[in-house]
């Protein structure tokens, strides 16, 4: 196998990983950049999205389906979080982190209580494998990439969309303003979370049939994505994609040439080294 | 000259807060600033003490120029503010507030190893400021269940409290009925001579009352500079209170 | 003065409360597992200090304790060098449990502080700390034990020229533990009476307006972050002292948790109620067993988040408001007596 294969091949895995967590991160710097709210139960949502799908491929959905289902429970989850909880802690920041963190124990737990801590396997729903320069590469694979930047090409597009767009950037910049010119900002607020939950649910049933599916799978993607959304920018979507194009190719590139640990440590020290140079994020217009 | 500002400007996205801003002040001086919202008042005393970042000129100190100056360094130069919006430590009582005024500038080392001279100096400077601005009676109580008013006062005194070279008041009047307003008054006028004070305020006599000197700012920009008689019969000055083709001089 | 001999005199009657009821319900070794309890109470101390004083909310505090646990664990056995150290391994130990602790705290908090990382930022970045180290140190297993851990640890033994200083049954340890908790105890409230305390105090209530009345409040965070870290540090010595066993997990996000929930259930802003919420959660966890075990977990994560909505502060708070409660009573019943 030649190197510029081998390099190809890489691209490509980094590129899915990018994909995936593009997608996490869209979800977490929503509802960052528009309420205040570091949700640290977001990957948890993750994981619920993708044992949405085991609990339905043995209620008999097929694999799919079930693709369609996660997004929609998971949706419904985050709406109702933040009625029942989030709404009550915008105003005090430090709670909510702490709020989010039990509840993503309550989450784990609960997952391990029903389903065992042992891993879930998840089928997925194209098998085989396409030539790509003379390697195999596995069709599902490159389905992830592919919809997971189509996805997050048609959020961005959604959030600036008229009407829905304008209203939520609105939001975003100035809550208080906005609501002042009648923007109904607490219905906003719901819709934003149910978004951030779909996105991180549709997530997990993603990558459910590529990696390990248990109670616990979640936090590694919790801590990459806010790594991504303090490095890109906030309160600028694209801002916050593009930061998980650096966090996400820069762990791809250094795990390649070293071990994942090296990485992830290599990969916070660039973080932090970002937020001390530029605190506003990369790709920030502040 | 304690205080020299030249070409002083902040820029964000595209709206120029403050631009081509001079100003000099002379030790002892009390001077006003007055101006319509949002004509960048606020925003100087934001880049003289720090908090802003200016775009362009700079500001000089003592013969120091400020830049790259943090806001405890600045403070410990000897620069202190009451702002806007009032700020204290909501949670202690104010005889701590003041305390921490106290302490303010001095080294963290010495606040651990010579813990018992440390104490007792505080507590002594503490209450002479409290005598000062007549907060004695509430010394106990958690600064953040005060009255608005004594809020304002409480944090002019943590401005005080570590005797201060310069001392910025962000509109002390602010919110405060006749009788306060006057109380205020007798506070600052008796720290005239003693320290350079400059004040924002949007209460006409309370500027008459304590500024020797007035700068108005509209717009981001310097207006006029004067005596308050001056600055009152100055046709520009009215305008930008009142906007164009109003005749009424009272301001 | 009057202060830190109150809460050294309150964890007194903890520390003998516990020791009774602990003795009572399972004998000897309840007495071995109250001793871990302190040990653990200890820590919590450490991350009281940080939160409930200085308003720093970390996830990660266990990176310290685990370090602690290591430093004694390779003082003490052969896992990282040749051999024991020669000369007094557990004393070294425990200085060493202190004193990289320290290094690092001052190390990670130097960056993280003068580079304005604050806030929520802060305890994220602490977070992927916790999870990195915790990933370290199950590969890096010649220095950290791997998957299994270090095993063998002896229990506290110190020369001291004229005899050996050391713990031999489950009782010496105990006041071992008792004793050590109660001087940091002390050390540290006298120090959170001090105008140091003070500016603590100041940085967890507006910091903004504690640098622009002139204070580095850079160094006060980072010197609270550092004796926070060698508390921790120390805490973790003797927990592997004590448990003759040392694992990877100890440095991790479960049990820097673990400690943010202790402190939440005993009430943050108070040393006695950081050892109190250690103690009733570990021995909560304690009494149940097994598949209850994960039931615990799950209740601890719902009480957390009870704890948060509704404001509270804590076992502690909670018998502070009976008894302003129970003494307002007794005011109103005096007046009335009075009156009649």
């Amino acid at each position: 196998m030649g190197t510029a294969q081998l390099i190809l091949m890489q691209v490509l895995n980094t590129g899915v990983i990018i994909g995936v967590l593009m997608l996490v991160t869209l979800g977490l710097g929503v509802i960052y950049g528009m309420m205040d709210v570091l949700n640290l139960a977001h990957g948890e949502l993750l994981m619920l999205g993708a044992y949405s799908v085991v609990v339905a491929s043995t209620m008999g959905l097929g694999p799919w389906e079930a693709m369609i289902v996660a997004p929609i429970v998971v949706g419904a989850i985050g709406y109702g979080l933040e009625r029942g909880l989030i709404s009550r802690l915008y105003r005090r920041p430090l709670d909510a982190l702490l709020a989010t963190w039990a509840l993503s124990l309550i989450f784990t737990q609960g997952i391990r209580l029903i389903f065992g801590p042992a891993p879930q396997s998840v089928t997925a729903p194209i098998q085989g494998a396409v030539d790509i320069v003379g390697l195999p590469f596995p069709k599902y694979r490159l389905f992830v990439l592919v919809i997971s930047v189509v996805l997050t090409l048609l959020v961005l597009a959604l959030f600036r969309y008229p009407t829905f767009g304008v209203k939520t950037r609105a939001v975003f910049q100035n809550a208080d303003m906005a609501r002042c010119l009648g923007v109904r900002a607490p219905r906003m607020y719901s819709g934003v979370f149910a978004i951030g939950g779909a996105l991180a649910g549709f997530a997990g049933a993603l990558i459910a049939p590529l990696v390990t599916v248990e109670p616990t799978m979640g936090a590694v993607y919790l801590v990459r994505s806010f790594l991504s959304v303090i490095v890109g920018g906030v309160g600028n979507l694209a801002g916050v994609a593009g930061g998980s194009v650096v966090i996400g190719g820069a762990e791809g590139v250094i795990a390649y040439f070293s071990s994942g640990v090296f990485a992830q440590v290599i990969v916070l020290a660039i973080a932090i080294v970002i937020v001390r140079v530029r605190p506003q994020g990369i790709f920030s217009k502040r | 000259m304690l205080l020299e500002v030249r070409d002083l400007g902040v820029r964000w996205g595209g709206i120029w807060g403050l631009h081509d801003f001079d100003l000099e002040i002379e030790s002892g001086e009390i001077h006003g600033f007055i101006g319509p919202n949002g004509s960048g008042k606020s925003t100087l005393f934001n880049l003289i003490i720090g908090r802003y970042k200016p775009t362009t000129g700079h500001v000089k100190f003592d013969g120091r120029d400020l830049a790259g100056l943090d806001p405890d360094q600045r403070a410990r130069l000897g620069i202190a503010v009451k702002f806007q919006i009032t700020n204290v430590f909501p949670g202690l009582t104010v005889l701590e507030n003041l305390s921490l005024g106290v302490m303010g500038p001095r080294p963290v080392s010495r606040l651990v190893l010579k813990a018992r001279d440390q104490a007792k100096t505080n507590v002594e400077n503490a209450k002479q400021i409290l005598e000062l601005v007549g907060l004695q009676d509430k010394r106990h109580e958690i600064a953040g269940t005060l009255a608005h008013g004594e809020k304002g006062w409480l944090e002019i005194g943590m401005a005080l409290a570590a005797n201060p070279k310069l001392l910025l008041l962000d509109e002390p009047a602010a919110g405060m009925g006749k009788d306060e307003t006057m109380r205020t008054v007798e506070l600052v006028q008796r720290l005239a001579g003693k320290r350079t004070i400059l004040v924002i305020e949007h209460d006409m006599e309370f500027v008459r009352a304590v500024a020797e000197r007035i700068t108005v700012l509209f717009k981001g920009g310097l207006l006029t500079e004067g005596s308050y008689d001056e600055i009152k019969a100055d046709e520009r000055v009215v305008e930008a209170y009142l906007g164009r083709g109003r005749h009424d001089a009272t301001a | 003065m009057k202060r830190s001999l109150l809460s050294a005199g309150q964890v007194a009657v903890l520390v003998v409360g516990v020791a009774i009821v602990a003795f009572v319900a399972r004998g000897e070794s309840g007495i071995q597992q109250a001793t871990l309890w302190l040990v653990l109470g200890l820590f919590a101390v450490s991350v009281s200090l940080l939160w409930g004083y200085a308003g720093l909310l970390s996830f990660g505090q266990a990176a310290f304790f685990g370090l602690g646990a290591f430093c004694y664990a390779w003082a003490t056995t052969d896992t990282l060098l040749a051999e024991p150290l020669a000369w007094n391994p557990a004393l070294i130990g425990c200085l060493l449990s202190i004193l990289l602790p320290v290094l690092v705290a001052l190390a990670i908090g130097y960056f993280l502080f003068y580079g304005k990382v604050v806030g929520a930022y802060f305890t994220i970045v602490t977070l992927a700390l916790s999870f990195l180290l915790g990933s370290l140190g199950q590969g890096w297993t010649k220095v950290f034990g791997g998957f299994t851990g270090i095993a063998g640890v002896p229990t506290l033994s110190i020369d001291i020229g004229v005899g050996t200083f050391a713990l031999r049954g489950a009782w010496s340890s105990y006041v071992f533990a008792a004793v050590v908790l109660l001087l940091v105890v002390a050390l540290l409230s006298r120090m959170l009476a001090t105008p140091f305390g003070l500016a603590v105090d100041g940085v967890r209530d507006n910091e903004p307006r504690l640098q622009y009345l002139g204070m580095s409040v850079v160094k006060v965070k980072l010197a609270t972050f550092v004796t926070s870290a060698g508390i921790a540090g120390l805490a973790g010595a003797l927990f592997a002292a004590e448990s003759n066993y040392v694992a990877s997990d100890m440095m991790g996000p479960v049990l820097s948790t673990e400690a943010v929930i202790w402190v939440a259930v005993g009430g943050r802003r108070s040393l006695i109620g950081a050892v109190l919420g250690a103690v009733l959660v570990r021995a909560g966890g304690y009494v149940l067993s097994g598949i209850a075990i994960d039931y615990w977990m799950l209740f601890l994560g719902g009480l957390l988040l009870a704890l948060v909505l509704l404001g509270s502060t804590g076992v502690v708070g909670i018998l502070q408001w009976l008894l302003a409660k129970v003494s307002a009573r007794k005011d109103r019943g005096r007046e009335a007596a009075g009156a009649a």
